[in-house]
């Protein structure tokens, strides 16, 4: 394998472990706000209890989220020092309001999480709503970082180097809101569809616990309402990728040839070779439909652009199918769930999940976090072989530094030794049944390492 | 002051907030690790006590100085990850594992054999880290690294393991140990089943801050002959000898506050101690931010992205401030005298 080949594998590995844990940052802070805030107004036990468990969650996430995000911010340099240095200036600014807004995530996060018993239930409360937006308000802003990626604006290049840099206008390229709102809703729906899993696998064997119903019941909202307005998002995002990044959707779509009144492909596998996408149900007059909202918009193929400029076809097809493909699935299983809540409703009965409803949703736990995964596989390997679009190539943008089989190694071990151990904790802490919250924990940690003391 | 200038100064405090606070969780993982005695198991507890509220919320700075590197200076952001890349892939792995490890080892889930390889792994990775940053910060101020043409022109192993650079290295650990000895003696005193911990923090606290003395004459001597510039700018500018001899003071007044037992008079006068230093470092290094080749504006691309960074780091102080005054309040006993 070339250094760039391990450049790119590293940063994508580093990314897509990334993105696993700055997603649950986003969601689960919101799912655990909600839960104290039923615990405020009702009084019952159980939503501080579920406030308490997911706070948990929270903390050891987060802490995973925070280091290899901060990998990211070093890798920047480490591996692709020349982007950095053409793309600092221009795309910096929103990282330094980003790191304002992590900053402020982590101060309330350490009061939410050490706070419960020493801080009113006002501020904790606040807290949480802080910890929720502030987590929310990060990945907005990261996120710009990518749209200027795919749609840099902002200076004028000049021998090379950009001039007349406008931070602001970098700030907001065009599809940034479409970009945003799609990242945003993806990690509400991943995280809520991954722990409504998680609580319908324990509501299945315990029936009765009130805690997994509650948990479930959040889940579901959270991650239901983002999956149901995920698909309109979606329509927003590609008819600004058709506009905007011509090359990019005609490798998503696997279209080489330009035409008007361009059929959708379902599948099938894009062939460079013959120019073909062979084996794809053909929905004839679908991709000028959707690209376009037009059955005779002409559709541009990638025939119109120089081969050596081409993306991985098959790779960004395939992803974006399974993304779409997930994608729906999630909305179709959130309306059948929400549809049996209304019934038993209209029936004045009391809402029960049923053995079918909890398979459905422990079916669906990965389902989420694998869109999520696989969209962002689409933005990025289609947006290749520029790091910034029509800009600068990925290749020149690597360190000129030997041996990146090394440091790929070092960090590839480091993430597998993470997610091991991360993925023990927490089904460690999930399986653990009643909850001590962080002061009890301390002082029965106290007992426990005076006993080691004596012993 | 130009704005290139203004945000050097600004890079120097974000460096100077991040060695008095994160620079105490590290330290408070290298004492984690030489913990000894009876009670150590206590100290390591009294220690992931005082740094689980804080640590994320410390570690932010810096990200906070990287982001200020590359969005106000990528070109020296580029040259110091080319010219650097070991040390900071080492330095990186460490933060990781410090925090993933610290992390998992203060949840209760985890079963206590695996609890203290954690363990192992946080004091470990804190020794490592702080190692790493001095060294970067050494070979920075050393003047091995060689651009031509803002091109890296040396070896990637060579400037960094100078005598200089390593001095520096186990200076910055020595420092960080001593300030979160100072800091523990206080957290000891805030519960009565914690107090018989004041002595051990206090005698940690002497031999850190003699070791600190003499690490930083090894370092003056050894700049002398193998970082000149930055020795020459150390020591004959005019605020020179004062910033040098308030180093001084504030070091001996600390030690004499420990032997005194007057806990927060020294933990002010330690806090002095390391930003009149990290001070001074910053006063010799400038107008360099790689010496001799990178000077702040010859880094500087575009004002325009500076001064709006200059002016989100204005208004977003506004909030930010309250907010780690609040943390500190509820957390950490904030008193000053």
């Amino acid at each position: 394998m070339t250094d760039l080949m391990y450049a790119r594998w590293l940063m994508g590995l580093t990314l897509a472990f990334h993105i696993t844990f700055a997603a649950i940052g986003v969601a689960l802070p919101l799912m655990m706000t909600i839960a104290e805030w039923r615990w405020l107004r009702s009084g019952k036990a159980v939503y501080r209890e579920l406030a308490q468990k997911w706070s948990k969650g929270v903390a050891i996430l987060f802490a995973v989220g925070a280091v290899t995000g901060t990998v990211i911010s070093f890798e920047l340099g480490l591996l692709w020092p020349r982007f950095m240095d053409f793309a600092g200036p221009l795309i910096g600014f929103p990282f330094s309001l980003e790191g304002f807004a992590f900053f402020i995530e982590a101060i309330f996060l350490g009061i939410y999480l050490y706070g419960w018993e020493r801080v009113s239930r006002q501020l904790h409360f606040f807290s949480g709503i802080i910890i929720a937006l502030s987590s929310a308000l990060s990945g907005f802003l990261v996120t710009l970082t990518n749209a200027w990626m795919n749609n840099p604006v902002g200076f004028a290049l000049i021998d090379g180097k950009p001039h007349n840099i406008s931070p602001i206008v970098a700030m907001f390229p065009p599809g940034f809101a479409e970009e945003v709102i799609h990242v945003l809703l993806s990690c509400y729906a991943a995280v809520g569809f991954a722990v409504a899993g998680i609580h319908a696998f324990y509501l299945w064997r315990q029936p009765s616990s009130t805690f997994h119903r509650t948990a479930l019941l959040i889940a579901i909202g959270v991650g239901g309402i983002a999956a149901l307005l995920q698909p309109i998002s979606g329509d927003f995002s590609a008819r600004h990728v058709a506009t905007n990044q011509p090359r990019k959707l005609a490798a998503i779509e696997g279209h080489y040839l330009t035409t008007n009144a361009a059929p959708l492909h379902i599948g099938g596998i894009p062939d460079d070779d013959t120019m073909t996408t062979p084996y794809a149900l053909k929905i004839p007059y679908g991709l000028s439909l959707l690209a376009f909202h037009d059955p005779h918009a002409k559709v541009l193929g990638l025939e119109e652009f120089p081969r050596h400029t081409w993306p991985n076809t098959l790779l960004v097809h395939l992803a974006f199918q399974i993304m779409v493909g997930l994608g729906f699935l999630m909305a179709f299983v959130v309306l059948l769930i929400y549809a049996a809540m209304l019934r038993t409703r209209w029936r004045k009965q009391e809402f029960v999940f049923n053995h079918t409803l909890l398979a459905i949703i422990m079916l669906c736990t990965p389902i989420g976090y694998i869109a999520l995964e696989t969209g962002w596989l689409v933005t990025e390997w289609g947006r290749q072989p520029y790091t910034i679009m029509n800009t600068m190539l990925t290749s020149a943008a690597v360190t000129p530094m030997p041996n990146l089989a090394t440091p790929f190694w070092v960090i590839i071990s480091l993430f597998a030794l993470l997610g091991v151990s991360v993925t023990i904790l927490l089904s460690r802490m999930i399986h653990k049944g009643s909850q001590p919250t962080m002061a009890t924990m301390t002082s029965s940690a106290i007992t426990s390492e005076q006993s080691n003391v004596h012993c | 002051m130009s704005t290139a200038d203004v945000l050097g100064w600004v890079l120097l405090a974000a460096i100077l907030i991040y060695s008095l606070l994160g620079g105490a969780d590290f330290g408070g993982g290298v004492l984690s690790a030489l913990a000894f005695g009876q009670n150590k198991n206590e100290q390591r507890l009294l220690i992931r006590q005082a740094i689980g509220p804080v640590w994320e919320a410390n570690h932010v700075w810096l990200i906070l100085i990287v982001v200020l590197l590359f969005t106000c200076f990528p070109p020296a952001f580029a040259a110091l990850s080319i010219s650097l890349f070991i040390p900071i892939l080492i330095f990186l792995v460490s933060v990781v594992l410090r925090g993933a490890a610290f992390a998992f080892y203060t949840s209760d889930y985890a079963s206590p054999t695996i609890q203290k390889y954690w363990q192992l792994v946080f004091a470990l990775a804190s020794i490592i880290a702080p190692l790493m940053l001095g060294i970067i910060i050494g070979t920075v101020s050393s003047g091995r690294l060689r651009f031509v043409n803002g091109t890296f022109t040396g070896s990637y192993w060579q400037p960094w393991l100078g005598l200089f650079p390593i001095i520096t290295g186990l200076h910055t650990v020595a420092l960080f140990a001593y300030i979160a000895a100072v800091y523990l003696i206080i957290e000891a005193q805030s519960l009565d089943e914690q107090k018989h911990l004041i002595v051990v923090f206090r005698r940690v606290a002497l031999l850190c801050s003699i070791a600190v003395f003499v690490l930083a004459l090894f370092a003056i001597i050894l700049a002398w002959a193998e970082a000149p510039i930055f020795f020459i700018q150390l020591v004959t500018q005019a605020w020179s000898i004062p910033l040098l001899l308030g180093i001084l003071a504030a070091a001996i007044f600390a030690f004499s506050a420990l032997l005194r037992n007057k806990f927060y008079l020294a933990r002010l006068a330690a806090v002095l101690q390391i930003a009149l230093l990290v001070i001074s470092w910053g006063a010799a290094q400038a107008p360099y931010l790689i010496m001799p080749d990178i000077t702040l504006t010859a880094a500087s691309y575009t004002t325009v992205t500076q001064t709006m960074v200059l002016w989100a780091l204005g208004l977003g102080s506004i909030i930010l401030v309250p907010s780690i005054y609040l943390l500190m309040r509820i957390f950490k006993n904030i008193k000053i005298i």
